[in-house]
């Protein structure tokens, strides 16, 4: 399930995946798998990505029954 | 002849101890000086499952090697070492493969064009060994396979770090 409220989140703050990764210290390919819902981050890397983009994690992860993150 | 050999045994004591102590150097200064150089979470979880990948195709490799060695063929009896070794070898390079393909082989922040130079000068020199080994060794007994494989290996790892990285560059915010 792809995250698009993270991609949207990050594009409001004009980070590239490089960048936003660089800030939280993991590789683009992390943030990309995050975006397309290809990998579930642990609630830590769920927080530092909170941090850097000013969002909770509500706003960012919460999944409301049968609806997509977006 | 016999002190020749003697200073040549001392020499390559040395050499190795030298290699040795380099080796330590290189990897307590690493860790000193560049603490990101890790793997983060998804790496280690791509990795986790590439080794198991990894383990499962060189057992795969054994098993079959163990049933093609009860029909005591000639080709089998002669290599049996480097049957066994290119096991090894098999199993390796299918978790690098895997890993390479997860972007999960190279650590953060690893430079990729040092990780490259690496690659090409093991396969260099393995090579020429190789065919030193073959030359001037004994070509019958098979040991410049040990280097063959090593050879394969790294060209493999090599072709897969260049195969992802092609896929990878030029395409900063890729499958978006």
């Amino acid at each position: 399930m792809k995250n698009l409220r993270l991609k949207s989140a990050r594009a409001a703050k004009d980070l590239s995946q490089q960048q936003l990764a660089d800030i939280v210290g993991v590789s683009r390919q992390t943030i990309n798998s995050i975006e397309l819902g290809n990998y579930n981050p642990t609630i830590k890397l769920c927080l530092a990505l909170c941090k850097a983009l000013n969002k909770t994690l509500d706003e960012l992860f919460w999944e409301e029954d049968g609806t997509q993150l977006q | 002849m016999n002190t020749f050999n003697q200073i040549l045994s001392v020499i390559g004591c040395a050499a190795a101890f030298l290699v040795f102590f380099l080796f330590l150097f290189f990897i307590t200064r690493k860790k000193k000086n560049n603490k990101n150089a890790e793997y983060d979470e998804r790496q280690i979880a791509a990795r986790g499952k590439a080794f198991r990948a990894g383990f499962f195709s060189m057992m795969l490799y054994f098993a079959w090697f163990m049933v093609v060695s009860t029909f005591e063929l000639e080709l089998i009896n002669r290599y049996n070492v480097y049957f066994i070794f290119a096991g090894i070898v098999f199993g390796t390079g299918v978790f690098a493969v895997i890993a390479i393909k997860n972007d999960a082989y190279l650590k953060l922040n690893t430079k990729v064009g040092t990780q490259l130079k690496v690659m090409v000068l093991i396969t260099v020199v393995n090579i020429a060994s190789g065919i030193v080994n073959y030359v001037y060794g004994d070509a019958k007994s098979g040991a410049f396979l040990m280097n063959a494989l090593c050879a394969l290996l790294s060209i493999v790892i090599l072709a897969a770090i260049l195969i992802h990285q092609k896929k990878i560059s030029g395409n900063e915010e890729d499958a978006e």
